[in-house]
């Protein structure tokens, strides 16, 4: 046989060579005994890894580990958390798919033409808002699915708030990825209650939406920026994007990634009515960062890939006032979210799942309250 | 019970009652895990936090082969550490490394330990990923076969990538030692 090469006089010195493809270390070991030049190299390789076992030799770290049934314990409670917290991104994450396609499948029949509220006045949405050129702003909607790419979340409410900083959330690490599609704002708005129900518990999956069922008279479904616009700037004076009372349901934006599907950022409006319709469409088990009792005003999520990276969820406070908790998955530490406002108290607490934030222009003891609440939140 | 690198366990999904045997395997892994996590975050509590984090997953999950899981979830872990220390910009485990030897009772001997620490970082630094990764995890204890599947290369090709790696960090090592000297 042929001299033995660097790794395998490794592997004998690792004393691995019986873990080689069989045959193959019976032979090695029967060379070196009768090559000389094989056994000098060995003696070579021999210091090489002595040099590295003395470099990497390090003071003995202080490594007792704590007892093996403390660890079990926080298995099982994170193990609870994670039936308790998961559902949540996951079953607004089919939300945000079903909407968009729908509202993509909308614009690609040709039908009537998307409209975001925040952007009239600019590009292909202020094209939009005029219907004679609808089609042609339609075909600019599609056209950006190639090119542009912004994510932007929104609250609509009665008031037709602004989204409440989703900027809060952390930016996740960029992920490896194929060249992304993304998509300008995508806002679908209904105002038949019952549609909506079927879109959030699923049945609309499989359904096609009958025409105009998703459609306000003056709106109809909307999008859209044009590649790269600034964020749109609310336009309250203009009567084809006011979003108010009953017929704001439910708003969308999204960014599709060409490698890794939907990021999805959401809001939804409609209080733990939309809450417990989605979790028909689920398991069954309640949102765990929803405090009993209090009006859920916008539930934003982030996600990265398919990867959950924070959920934000607001709440009316019932002595006026919001109360605001961030979920940060593993991965993502509190003191990468931006502070809190002044005069606003944060609390901060681990979870097994990552880490729970509570935000409310209150005293500590009244947030450690609404936190017991929200721990005690018993199932739906 | 003996582990094998390969022994596949009968697990059972449900809390309480596993049949693998988890004892022996915190036991003999945990700080071998700690080691391989302390080379990739410079950081003993936090390797040690992470080594943590790893078991209470595997115990969740309970994988059919926790050691080979053990490491890839560490390495995962360490991965995210690091991306995260980076976006900060701050060193901050490096620091706290620093300054938990700067705590102890004998400030010469920290001092060289602590510039030795530095060169070592820097030496691994100085290797490519996968270089590191097989280094890393042999040094944790890993077997070659272990090492192939956390990595995806071939039991062959562990050797030689041991062999490469061993020989860039003792010459990475070397190199920065002799210009430490020569800036004193």
């Amino acid at each position: 046989m042929s001299h033995v090469d660097e790794g395998a006089l490794h592997a004998y010195l690792d004393g691995a060579l019986d873990e080689y493809p069989t045959g193959q270390a019976r032979r090695i070991r029967a060379h070196l005994e009768r090559c000389e030049r094989c056994a000098e190299a060995l003696g070579e390789a021999r210091q090489v890894r002595e040099q590295a076992e003395r470099i990497l030799a390090s003071p003995e770290l202080n490594v007792a580990p704590p007892p093996l049934e403390e660890l079990k314990r926080l298995a099982r409670s994170s193990e609870t958390a994670q039936r308790r917290t998961r559902p949540l991104a996951h079953r607004f994450g089919w939300a945000a798919s079903v909407v968009l396609a729908l509202g993509v499948g909308w614009m690609l029949r040709g039908g009537s033409v998307p409209v975001p509220p925040e952007s009239v006045g600019r590009g292909a949405a202020s094209m939009a808002a005029e219907s004679g050129q609808a089609e042609s702003a339609a075909q600019d909607a599609v056209a950006a699915l190639v090119g542009s790419r912004e994510t932007e979340a929104l609250a609509l409410d009665g008031a037709r708030t602004q989204a409440p900083a989703t900027s809060a959330l952390p930016v996740a690490p960029e992920p490896m990825r194929a060249p992304s599609v993304e998509v300008a704002p995508v806002l679908v708005v209904g105002e038949d209650e019952a549609l909506l129900d079927e879109v959030l518990s699923e049945r609309v999956a499989s359904v096609p939406p009958p025409a105009g069922a998703l459609s306000r008279p003056d709106t109809d479904v909307a999008a859209t920026e044009a590649a790269g616009a600034e964020p749109p700037a609310p336009a309250a004076d203009d009567r084809s994007t006011s979003l108010s009372g009953a017929d704001a349901r439910v708003a969308l934006s999204t960014r599709v990634d060409g490698a890794s599907g939907l990021m999805g950022t959401g809001a939804f409006d409609r209080g733990r009515e939309t809450m417990r319709a989605a979790d028909r469409a689920d398991d069954g088990e309640p949102g765990s960062l929803v405090v009993p009792g209090l009006e859920v005003l916008s539930i934003v999520w982030r996600e990265e890939g398919v990867a959950p990276a924070g959920v934000r969820v607001l709440q009316r406070l019932d002595g006026g006032g919001e109360l605001e908790l961030i979920h940060l998955p593993e991965g993502f530490e509190p003191g990468l979210v931006a502070p809190p406002a002044t005069g606003v108290t944060e609390l901060v607490v681990p979870r097994d799942q990552g880490w729970l934030i509570l935000r409310a222009a209150l005293d500590e003891a009244a947030l450690r309250e609404l936190l017991r609440r929200l721990d005690e939140a018993p199932p739906m | 019970m003996a582990l094998g690198p390969d022994s596949e366990r009968p697990v059972s999904p449900a809390w309480g009652f596993s049949l693998t045997d988890w004892n022996e395997i915190y036991r003999s892994t945990f700080p071998d895990l700690v080691r391989f996590l302390h080379r990739k975050v410079w950081d003993d509590e936090r390797a040690r936090d992470l080594a943590q984090e790893a078991f209470v997953r595997a115990l969740r999950h309970e994988p059919k082969r926790p050691r080979a899981w053990l490491f890839q979830v560490a390495a995962n872990l360490a991965k995210d550490e690091a991306r995260m220390v980076l976006r900060r910009k701050k060193h901050l485990a490096l620091l706290k490394s620093e300054r938990e030897l700067e705590s102890g009772s004998d400030p010469a001997s920290e001092l060289d330990e602590r510039a030795r620490w530095r060169l070592v970082k820097e030496a691994l630094e100085g290797l490519s990923d996968r270089d590191r990764d097989v280094l890393l995890l042999w040094d944790a204890g890993q077997s070659y076969t272990e090492i192939a599947e956390h990595t995806g290369l071939a039991v062959g090709a562990i050797g030689t990538t041991l062999s490469r790696a061993r020989k860039r960090l003792a010459e990475n090592y070397r190199e920065r030692e002799e210009a430490d000297v020569a800036r004193r």
